[in-house]
């Protein structure tokens, strides 16, 4: 609408742009509620623009009737430069698409040279408003699953969503929900052109494309493909399903950055941060890792295993009914400084990453991701057999024979999981030991055995200590004093006194740091079990390559 | 239509109950109105625009010639504006509502309004500045007002409204600094600002201004600026 611009001082000024007929549409409905008379209709086609619902990157949508049927629709109008396109090919199979937990497409047309779908209107609330309000594993998995079925019905007709995410599913006012916005925009296709790269400014949060109109997704739960300029397949929306399905249970995304280039960097890498453990059940963590995974192939063959798996989990989510406390981050904190932040990945950074790996750049660059960064749990955790005594949890598992190189990656993998700690040699074996966590690496004629271990050692010694200082500091300030007054020819029981209470002090300090690790214990295990099997993938992957690759 | 009537001529018609005068007054302010709203606030502008012109049409008795119909116009959608904030941050006051950025009230990024990036980078950099500075800039940029227009809106003296477009061009200056880092696109936008701000200061604050710039909504109205000057 705002048309006129003067070079030298208007653009970077130009106030923002609104959509011309959502402008019209304002004005006749202002004027008549103000100056009465009747309102002028504002019309896509047969259908009359009602209040404008939402918008996005792509467009206006409004709520609209339609007259000749009478009914209530959504109305998306796509921007010019989303326009231009032939889409009959995916508005078959969009009319195709008839799906309980879809969002169906009534009409799809031309309205001054930009195109509109007309689609069912949907009551409710996003699928991100709802899992808001606090709910429960077992019912936001249940949610998932049926938003899921959605999507794999339309990969059976051939349509890819490309655009997962929270904000993309309505859930109506009978429960139900329905993923929205099926291949509305074309993505990048091998056939050449600049690599699209998310620009400075990128909101993680919004749909993103480039400036030809092509799709590039929404960064905060685009694949690793994604990121790195690839065409889109039915896997990248498992990546991003998974992606929305940590997020609503945990309470983060899993790959949480402070700008768009750590989030590249970690996702393209594989770099998630594992949940607390008691944030999220271990067999729905373990699905999502597997949808997480790097290299498409490595993920679920298809949408529909990733459900059958995930629906294989429902009797753990409902024995798990309460959430972490982390589950009250939003994404404001997981992402706060993302749209002020450093830029995301250029060219020559996406062509850098690739070649670390010695990899041709555009299109061939899945295998690069995969070379520099393993996923982070091949092996089913279980397959790391856990031998427990009964108070200190204790993981012990067998590695390959490994090089010293690869023994310092495994070293700076624990620094990085568990805090920095010291490293020394004993004989041929390697120890590592942070404040907390001790791992050995004990070389024997065939392969490596691993040992981590909780160390017992410190709580249970500062904790009594700190006890018996506090108690004594109380029993000085309080009962001495009083002590002195009375017992004033008594000295040998003043002292008698204050080194009873010192003692109770240390005895009650040892019994609740005993109760505390009690309580902690199976989160450790659980921790040291999920550190034991990245370790492992990271000494099979490092092995498999000519120079080892760590952090 | 004949040569088109200043907007005190209107509305002194309207005062004496000409309404079509009234929605001319309307229809040449609509857009700016829209406009004013549009990056101050999420979601529907429909019943916030409603809500200024209706306050309008109660107080159009009270319309005093010295801030100009445009200047009482702007004041009632300010008002409107920092209400609906209000509304989303009950345990505020109006005064906190003004000192606070819209980002801090919980707006999201201005995405869906930008044509291209340095846009956006503009867009978004006046949404963290104060909401006070936001509007006294914008009213500025996109309605090409004078001090003593801003001054008419803001209900506050001459000076006052000087100094308070000086502070709120130093918040933006150092917002867009901060986004500028690390990113080269944006420093233009930096230096274009600062362009910008030369041309302004060459111009005196109050001089009548040369109709060689004028803005989108001098074009439609056609009667710009006001005859507060």
């Amino acid at each position: 609408m705002h048309e006129v611009e003067e070079p030298a001082l208007r653009p970077a000024v130009n106030p923002p742009d609104e959509a011309a007929l959502e402008l019209t549409r304002l004005r006749r409905h202002v004027r008549a509620q103000v100056f009465g008379g009747s309102e002028q209709a504002t019309r896509i086609g047969r259908f009359r623009l009602l209040e404008c619902i939402g918008r996005g990157g792509m467009g206006v949508v409004w709520s609209a009737r339609d007259e000749e049927l009478d009914r209530t629709v959504a109305i998306k109008l796509l921007r010019p430069e989303f326009s231009g396109r032939d889409v009959t090919a995916e508005a078959r199979a969009l009319a195709r698409l008839s799906h309980p937990n879809v969002v169906s497409v009534f009409d799809i047309g031309v309205h001054a040279e930009q195109r509109f779908i007309a689609m069912e209107y949907v009551r409710g609330q996003t699928l991100r408003a709802w899992q808001q309000a606090s709910r429960g594993v077992p019912e936001v998995v249940a949610q998932f699953l049926e938003a899921g079925r959605g999507l794999a019905a339309a990969h059976a007709v051939g349509l890819v969503h490309r655009d997962f995410k929270p904000d993309n599913v309505l859930v109506g006012d009978d429960g139900r929900p329905r993923v929205l916005d099926f291949g509305l925009a074309r993505s990048p296709d091998r056939s050449g052109g600049p690599m699209p790269v998310l620009e400075p400014g990128t909101d993680p949060f919004s749909t993103t494309m480039t400036h030809a109109g092509l799709l590039i997704g929404t960064p905060a739960y685009m694949a690793p493909e994604q990121h790195l300029g690839e065409p889109a397949g039915p896997h990248s929306d498992q990546f991003a399903f998974a992606v929305s399905l940590f997020e609503a249970i945990v309470g983060r995304l899993p790959f949480p950055a402070d700008d768009l280039r750590t989030l590249s960097l970690r996702v393209v890498r594989g770099r998630f941060d594992p949940p607390p453990a008691q944030s999220i059940p271990p067999a729905i963590m373990a699905v999502i890792e597997r949808a997480l995974q790097v290299e498409p192939s490595a993920r679920y063959p298809s949408l529909e295993a990733l459900l059958t798996a995930l629906a294989s989990t429902e009797s753990e989510a409902t024995r798990f009914d309460t959430r972490g406390a982390d589950a009250v981050l939003n994404r404001a904190a997981s992402l706060a400084a993302a749209d002020s932040g450093r830029p995301g990945l250029s060219v020559p950074e996406l062509e850098e990453v690739a070649a670390e790996a010695g990899i041709e750049p555009r299109f061939a660059r899945i295998a690069a991701a995969e070379a520099i960064a393993r996923p982070e749990v091949r092996a089913p955790v279980a397959q790391a057999t856990p031998a427990l005594d009964s108070s200190l949890p204790t993981v012990r598992t067998r590695l390959p024979r490994l090089p010293s190189t690869v023994v310092d990656v495994l070293v700076a993998e624990m620094d990085r999981r568990a805090g920095p700690g010291k490293m020394r040699a004993l004989g041929a074996s390697t120890v590592w030991e942070s404040r907390s966590v001790e791992m050995h690496l004990d070389p024997t004629a065939t392969d490596t055995r691993l040992v981590l271990s909780h160390k017992p050692g410190l709580l249970a010694w500062t904790r009594p200590v700190r006890y018996g200082v506090v108690a004594l500091a109380v029993v000085v300030s309080t009962v001495a004093p009083l002590t002195v007054e009375l017992f004033e020819n008594f000295e040998g029981l003043i002292a008698t006194i204050i080194l009873c209470s010192m003692i109770g002090g240390v005895l009650l300090g040892r019994k609740l740091a005993h109760r505390r690790d009690v309580a902690l214990l199976e989160r450790r295990r659980a921790e040291l079990q999920r550190a034991a099997a990245r370790l492992q993938v990271l000494a099979e992957s490092n092995l498999s390559l000519p120079v080892p690759l760590g952090d | 239509m004949a040569a088109p009537r200043d907007d005190e001529t209107l509305l002194r018609e309207w005062q004496q109950g000409d309404d079509v005068a009234g929605t001319l007054l309307f229809e040449r302010h609509f857009d700016a109105i829209a406009r004013f709203f549009r990056n101050k606030t999420d979601g529907p502008l429909d019943d916030l625009v409603q809500r200024t012109f209706l306050g309008c049409l109660e107080g159009r008795d009270r319309i005093r010639g010295e801030a100009g119909f445009r200047g009482y116009l702007f004041g009632v959608a300010r008002n409107v504006l920092r209400t609906s904030w209000q509304a989303r941050a009950p345990d505020r006051s109006l005064d906190e509502i003004d000192d606070a950025s819209i980002v801090e009230l919980g707006a999201s990024p201005a995405s869906a309004y930008a044509r291209d990036r340095t846009q956006l980078a503009m867009l978004n950099a006046l949404r963290r500045i104060s909401l006070e500075a936001q509007v006294v800039l914008e009213l500025c940029y996109w309605e090409q007002m004078s001090a003593r227009e801003v001054a008419g809106v803001l209900s506050v003296p001459l000076g006052t409204a000087k100094t308070r477009i000086r502070r709120a061009r130093t918040l933006l200056t150092r917002e867009l600094a901060a986004v500028a880092a690390g990113s080269t696109p944006l420093h233009s936008t930096a230096t274009r600002l600062d362009t910008w701000a030369r041309v302004v200061r060459a111009r005196a604050p109050d001089a009548p201004r040369s109709e060689t710039n004028p803005s989108p909504g001098a074009i439609r109205s056609g009667s710009h600026p006001t005859s507060s000057s």
